[in-house]
Formats: C-alpha cells, structure tokens, sequence
C-alpha cells in the first residue's frame, strides 16, 4: 500500500500506517506533531486509515455492461475510419474475447465449413453406384488380397526363373563343349566370331543341296538321291574340300559358325553325314552326327539327322506310294 | 515490411490513445477494457452510489474520447487525463444537482440514492463499513473527491493534485482533515477507545460485585 500510493516519509499517512505512537523517534514525532495533536487523536486516524483500505479492499467493484461497450465499438466505427489491418487483428476478429465459444465468428465459420464438408463428401458417396459390387468392400482385405497375389505372382515368377535355370542346366554340355571349343580356338589363336552364315571358302549346303528348280520331279530327286555312288561323291566331295582347304568345320548351329582356320590335328573321326530326314542336304553342321578330336579332347555333337542310306527303305515307299 | 502489430495489451494508454486518434477501433476497445471499471467505480462513488447515473457517465467519458480525442494531449499521462475529465463531469453534475434543489424538492439533500443492486449491502453487516460510507457521504465535494482518488484508486498525491488542478499540498491537507474527522467520528472503533469501554465495563462490573 505504501509503495501504491507513493507515500513519502514526509508524510503523516506512512507513520499513521507503519508505527505506533509511542515508537516514534524524535525526528518522526516532530513530523506527525505538526498535524497531530495527541496519541488518542494519532491512534484515532491510524484506525480509520486501516480501516478505510479493507473497506475499499472488501468492497465490491461494479462491473460494466457489455452493451455500453457494443454501443460504443459501433458508434466509434461510424465516426472513425478504419485504420491500418493487421494479421493478428484477423484472430481477434474470429476469435474475439467477450464473446461466448459458440458466438465467435471463427468457431461458425469452422463450423460451416465443415458441415460443407459433410455434405460435399455424403453427395459424392450419394453419386456412386449403388450396384457396385465392391461398394462394400472392405479396403484392408483389398489390400490383402492384392498383397496375396503380388506374392504368388513373385512366387511364380521365382518358379519361372528356376526352371528357366534347369533349362540351362540342361544345356550346360553344349555350353561347355562351346567353351571348350573357345578356349581350344584361342589357345590356337583360332578367332571365334557369331555369324550365322560366314563360311570363308563359300561352302554351303547349297553346294551339296539338291537342286529343286532343276528337278522338279520328286522321283528325279529320289533317283538323284537314292544313288549311293551320287551320295558317296557328294560325300567325298565334301572331305575333300574340308581337308584340302582346313579353313572351316562348319561346326554351325543356326547361329554359331566357327569360320577359321581348323588346325591340322582336328578330324573328323566319323562319317559326316549332311543330308537331313527329308534326304536334302542341311546347312547346319551341327545336325550332322560326328566327334571331333581336337588334341587329346573329344567333343561329342549331337546327332539329331539321319543318312539317305539310313532312309533308304522310307524313300522307298514313298516312292512306291506315288 | 511489419505484418503482425505489437499487443496492445502490452502498449501504454498515451500509445493506445494515438492509434485511437487515428481511427484503431482495437486500441479503442483496449482503453475501454482498461478504464470502464475504474471509471464506472469512480462515477458510483461519486455520484450518490446511483448505478444507472454512474453507466451513464461512464458511456459519456468514453463518448467524449471517440468524438474528441484531440482533446487528450498526448504529452500528458492519460490517467490523469481521464480521471480530471471524469471530475470534471462530476463537478458539473453536483452544480446541476444544486440547481435542482433549488428550483424543487431534490432527491440529493444529503441523501444517499441506494442502486437495488448495489454490491455494499453485502458489507452492511460491517459497522465499521456502514458507517464509513455513511460519513464518506457526509464529506464535502473535495475532500470526498480527494480521498476516494486517494485510497480507493490509489493514486499518488501529485496526480490528484493535477486531476482536482490544485496543489499537492492541498490535497495532502484534505486528505488529513478527512482522515482526522472520520477518526472523530469514528473513534469507538478505534483500538484505543475499544480497551477504554472494555475496561468502564469492568469497572461497573466490579462495582456491582461489591
């Protein structure tokens, strides 16, 4: 209270608040004496004093009506224009204070736009089609279901690569007899190159071939075949170019042709036959049954045709049947 | 380039009053938020304790601030701005009430107008309060003014003395001469008057015992 009203000790009011009369120092009852006549009088005030701040204390404040301030706040916008706006004015204007939670105009517009919300989102699912199977489908078991089929659809492709595995597993013999061939070619210096059809010397079953534009007869081919002198030449023919030009093995799937030059301790141990089932001569190499003994290797073709003289009985009758 | 102004619940009354001047309804409202309760209290106290009287004064303070604020000089500390303002009201109140009771049979002959609503019948089991209001309303216009400013709105003997445009040495001269009557008048409730009837009491009860 003292610092309150800044009391100053000059004043009677701090001695009639903080001491007793009979405390006084002389210095202090030389102040008081200039307004106070006796202690009775001192003791007197001293009461009233105390007194009168509990009573301003304890009294009740009246509190202003809200409406004067409405009124107010209304006739000040009329007569004053509106000055400069600030951010933190807008969250007072939504959300001000000394109106009730369900009267800020903040709260309504949170409201409202949620009932738009609402609505917006009950329309659109007003909209879908009712006869849609999945209207009532559970997303999560969606979801499932669709993590189940990714997985077997994994599994089936694990599946997939394992047998694509064997599969080459099972071709590993013609892999290694081709690496084989191809560490034996360079320890040879023999170039290896993957042309379907790049024999140096021109040699083609072409040349062994039965021409079909001159005969036109199939009986003319089957006398032309069914010859075994006219096979046995045609044979011939063939190793002699091999050895004579040692140039090509013709060893040719339809897409591997080793064209170089064969060194001279390759030979063909067994008979090359280059006729195919149908009694042509085949330009694939490879479809001929034979073993090539490269140095101390072996290498073993596969045997996937048969000779003319093999088929000789089958040519037969179908010579008999036309 | 400021976007968010400072709180105005953190701005002086004289900075409030300059954006009021500019036409800030927010700071307006600020100084009302501020000032309606004190002035509201001050009007009640010194108007009769008449309620209505004292809303109605209240409303014109602030009145005057939204169609005047020019006259509030912005150099000059605004509590004692309001508070000469809202004596000055008074003053002109206490003239036309003099008026009235010269022209007819006035309510205000020392006669204190109670508000139905009046928080002070909650304090009217306290002697001591009762009759100090009683003898607050038997004060004169001054000195009641000086002591209300000075023990109920707590302000300094320098501002009352600017608010009332007299000295500080007569308002601390009032201020005495008030607390010194009430002190007369009030002297049984004093402790030293309290231990002297206590002790009479005693005296007659040991005299009726012999």
């Amino acid at each position: 209270m003292m610092e309150d009203r800044n009391i100053s000790k000059m004043d009677v009011e701090f001695y009639l608040l903080n001491r007793e009369y009979n405390k006084l120092n002389s210095d202090e009852l030389a102040i008081v004496n200039e307004h106070v006549e006796s202690e009775q009088e001192f003791n007197e005030m001293k009461a009233v004093l105390m007194g009168v701040g509990n009573f301003f204390k304890a009294e009740k404040e009246l509190e202003p009506n809200p409406a004067i301030k409405a009124a107010l706040l209304k006739e000040f916008d009329k007569q004053k224009p509106a000055g400069a706006y600030w951010l933190n004015g807008i969250f007072v204007s939504l959300f001000p204070n000394e109106k009730k939670i369900y009267q800020k105009p903040g709260i309504q517009l949170i409201g409202l736009a949620a009932s738009v919300l609402l609505i917006v989102a009950i329309g659109l699912n007003g909209n879908a089609d009712i006869n849609n199977s999945t209207l009532a489908q559970n997303e999560g078991v969606k979801t499932e279901e669709e993590t189940v089929q990714k997985l077997s659809k994994l599994e089936r492709e694990e599946v997939d690569q394992e047998n694509n595995l064997q599969i080459e597993k099972d071709l590993e013999p013609t892999a290694d007899i081709l690496y084989k061939e191809i560490e034996v070619a360079a320890s040879n210096e023999v170039v290896i190159e993957e042309k379907p059809v790049a024999v140096e010397n021109n040699i083609t079953s072409t040349d062994f071939m039965y021409d079909a534009k001159l005969n036109e007869s199939v009986a003319a081919d089957l006398d032309y075949l069914g010859n075994d002198n006219n096979l046995n030449e045609v044979e011939e023919s063939f190793k002699k170019r091999s050895s004579k030009d040692k140039k090509m093995l013709a060893i040719s799937d339809d897409k591997l042709v080793i064209s170089a030059t064969i060194p001279a301790t390759i030979e063909i141990v067994e008979e090359i036959s280059l006729a195919d089932d149908e009694g042509y001569f085949s330009d694939d190499a490879s479809a001929s049954s034979n073993t090539i003994v490269i140095g101390n290797s072996t290498i073993e073709l596969p045997i996937n045709s048969r000779t003319l003289a093999e088929d000789a009985d089958l040519i037969d009758i179908l010579y008999t049947a036309m | 380039m400021q976007l968010v102004k400072k709180p105005y619940t953190a701005e002086t009354d004289e900075n409030l009053m300059k954006e009021v001047i500019k036409g800030d309804s927010r700071a307006f409202s600020e100084i009302y938020d501020r000032w309606s309760k004190p002035m509201l209290n001050y009007f009640y106290k010194m108007l009769w304790q008449d309620r209505e009287k004292a809303e109605d004064f209240m409303q014109e303070i602030f009145t005057k601030i939204i169609h005047k604020p020019q006259l509030y000089n912005p150099s000059r500390a605004f509590k004692t701005w309001i508070y000469s303002v809202a004596n000055n009201m008074c003053k002109n109140e206490y003239r036309r009430a003099e008026v009235r009771k010269g022209t007819s049979n006035s309510l205000h002959d020392n006669i204190i107008v109670h508000d139905s609503s009046a928080p002070d019948k909650e304090h009217d089991k306290n002697i001591f309060n009762d009759r100090l209001k009683e003898e607050l309303e038997l004060l004169s216009e001054n000195h009641k003014k000086t002591f209300i400013l000075r023990f109920k709105h707590d302000l300094s003997i320098k501002d009352i003395a600017e608010i009332l445009e007299t000295s500080e040495g007569t308002v601390k001269s009032r201020i005495f001469y008030t607390l010194k009557k009430l002190g007369e008048n009030l002297k049984e409730f004093s402790p030293v008057a309290k231990t002297i009837m206590v002790g009479m009491c005693l005296i007659e009860l040991a005299r009726y015992i012999i």
